[in-house]
């Protein structure tokens, strides 16, 4: 078999079990998912009127745009995509079934 | 017949068919390898990252596999190994294949969303309820099946429970590791794969009997707490261990087949009519139902594998290579079955399927050194380990799921509904699983294949329906929709009709098989009236 050919197949599995044996997978990274959804969460009570939710906390808040203004129509959609928990939630647990 | 006969052909049949029938689905449904990924144009470097399509599919095959495509098709043997093996290969190649990669595929298209919104914006609001119910009551089964396999192997192979307590200390201890001592992630695998050799030997010294009952007992309460703890607490390390689980037991069962191959004992063929309702069709199609397709791969698929695909050209590889990957295991679970002959097969099954398998892959291990009672060990708790994170998996999303179906709070309303507390659904999904639980897994087993299939007909119902709507030819998706359908509908007659005669004994499995009827047929009616709604023809999703 050609020798490239072969370092390919080996890196293809090198990578795979890169993949599967991945410590972050289900650690490190569902943690970063939890402290982002709650960095959402804050910023939801600070700016909730921008999704039209009449909540005055904004006259105070505004202070904190400048910091949050690059981030703030990526937030916008996240919000808006939250739909349902559960079918979110899913693939951050293994079901292996 | 020669074992190695059986993996030779299911591995050769897999290539074929990835090499033809996937590259035909990738032309049929538009892959277009020039189109931004969500991964790419949403990229936000916590669920939206740009994933090498090799890294993926060990993420995605980690998350698919476990003890679904071992225990169907161990239980389908008593029809013999043939059919076993056909629906195997024709399910993973024209079923599961197309289910998981369709899944993937609309997702995709459709910005990473899961799959229930998939189901929403092709199907409607119907759709996604269905899907919702369809959901938890297969998590309700998952939790019946699971925890009876798992008191079944406990009493059975009592090393294996000690083991598994022990493992579950040995994770916590693991992160404790890792997270708060900072000690490296090698060193501290190393230490890991030492101390798992220590948990399985003590296991063997000091194995823990009890009664069915007991462990029944135990596993529900266990699932109940973890399902509440957080999830830092028990989930991470588990994981990541249980992935070396996996591997080593895949690896070495593969190596010893193939230097023991075995022949087959078990008959090729043994009758269509077993007695007692149990006929090749339908009870094999919802017996192994992991191995062939499974519904819960749509939820794994769109959950966080779609918002990671680098390149559509990896849905294939994702989508379509993962379960043919999943037919493998699924070849290997069949082969401990078939290479023993009926009577030690019906002796050891009565310990559950992963005695069966676990029996069959110590012996495959002990030929290159390994004794058969430490592989045995090994084995066990492996199925074990996936098994009780099956379950506590399922108590935790059965909650979710029961939590959102109850939260319709107006506004303006204060008090809330008692049925959305996270420990009163907790404590319904797990009492009512539990009751389930003491009718036993073998009878439970096909209510859970049925269930599973007709969450997988759902998604590959909306997969037709976004390929019809986009003008693209859509019957790769709806003729195996028609025959879930049929599988599952006659499966689910059969069982009432069976356990009606003892109702006072059998109410709750035929009140299940009665709604999972009532729920399919409603999705037969949304599903016709999706599929006759003239295609989109202005859609932001199609080609120009």
């Amino acid at each position: 078999m050609d020798k490239e050919k072969f370092k390919e197949i080996l890196e293809n599995f090198k990578l795979f079990f890169q993949g599967a044996l991945d410590f972050n997978r289900k650690s490190r990274s569902i943690l970063e998912k939890e402290a982002h959804n709650e960095m959402d969460n804050f910023i939801l009570l600070c700016f909730a009127d921008m999704l039209g939710l009449p909540i005055p906390t904004t006259y105070y808040t505004l202070e904190i745009l400048p910091y949050i203004a690059e981030d703030l129509e990526d937030w916008q959609r996240r919000m808006m995509d939250r739909k349902s928990i559960w079918g979110e939630r899913w693939g951050d647990f293994d079901l292996d079934a | 017949m020669n074992s190695l006969v059986l993996i030779l052909v299911s591995v050769i049949c897999f290539i074929i068919a990835y090499a033809t029938y996937g590259s035909w689905l990738c032309k049929k449904w538009g892959i277009d390898i020039n189109r931004k990924t969500p991964a790419h144009t949403r990229e936000d470097g916590v669920d939206y990252v740009p994933t090498k399509a090799q890294i993926l599919l060990g993420h995605h095959f980690s998350s698919i596999a476990g003890a679904g495509p071992i225990v169907g098709p161990i239980a389908a043997a008593v029809f013999g190994w043939v059919p076993v093996m056909l629906w195997i290969i024709i399910g993973s190649i024209f079923f599961g294949g197309v289910h998981d990669m369709g899944a993937l595929f609309t997702s995709v298209r459709y910005d990473g969303k899961s799959i229930g919104e998939v189901i929403h914006a092709n199907m409607g609001e119907t759709g996604r309820k269905l899907f919702s119910w369809f959901a938890w009551l297969t998590l309700l089964l998952v939790i019946a099946a699971f925890t009876s396999i798992c008191a079944n192997t406990f009493t059975t192979v009592p090393s294996a429970a000690t083991s598994s307590m022990l493992f579950m200390i040995l994770a916590v201890a693991f992160g404790f590791l890792v997270y708060r001592k900072g000690v490296g992630l090698g060193l501290s695998s190393v230490i890991g794969v030492i101390l798992l050799f220590v948990c399985i030997w003590l296991g063997m010294e000091f194995p823990i009997q009890l009664s069915y009952n007991t462990w029944v007992v135990i596993l529900l309460a266990y699932i109940a707490v973890a399902s509440i703890a957080p999830v830092w607490i028990l989930l991470q390390p588990r994981d990541y261990l249980n992935s070396f689980l996996l591997y080593a037991m895949l690896l070495g069962g593969i190596i010893g087949v193939i230097i023991m191959h075995p022949t087959i004992k078990l008959d090729p063929v043994t009758s269509f009519n077993l007695g007692n309702g149990n006929l090749l069709f339908p009870m094999l199609f919802v017996t192994v139902a992991c191995g062939a397709i499974s519904g819960f791969h749509s939820l794994v698929g769109s959950g966080t594998s779609s918002k990671q695909i680098d390149n559509e050209k990896d849905i294939k590889l994702i989508g379509y290579g993962s379960m043919l990957i999943e037919g493998v295991l699924a070849v290997l679970a069949i082969i401990t079955a078939a290479y023993i002959g009926k009577d030690q097969l019906t002796e050891l099954l009565k310990g559950s399927a992963t005695n069966v398998f676990a029996s069959g892959i110590g012996d495959f291990m002990s030929t290159f050194g390994i004794p058969f009672e430490v592989g045995k060990s090994f084995t066990a708790l492996a199925i074990s380990a996936f098994a009780l994170t099956s379950l506590d998996t399922a108590t935790r999303i059965g909650r979710f799921i029961f939590q959102e179906m109850f939260d319709n709070t107006k506004e303006g309303e204060t008090s809330s509904n008692p049925l959305t507390n996270k420990y009163v659904a907790t404590v319904i999904t797990v009492v009512l699983g539990g009751f389930l639980t003491f009718k036993g897994w073998k009878t439970i087993w096909p209510i859970f294949g049925s269930a599973n299939q007709l969450l997988s007909a759902l998604a590959l119902l909306s997969t037709a329906v976004y390929l019809k709507k986009h003008g693209r030819e859509y019957k790769m998706a709806s003729i195996p929709t028609i025959f879930m359908f049929a599988v599952t509908l006659s499966a689910l007659v059969l069982l009432i009709k069976d356990n009606i005669i003892n109702l006072a004994k059998t109410w709750p499995l035929v009140a299940i098989a009665v709604i999972l009827f009532v729920l399919a047929i409603v999705l037969i009616k949304e599903g016709i009236r999706a599929l006759k709604e003239e295609p989109n023809k202005i859609s932001k999703d199609m080609k120009a």
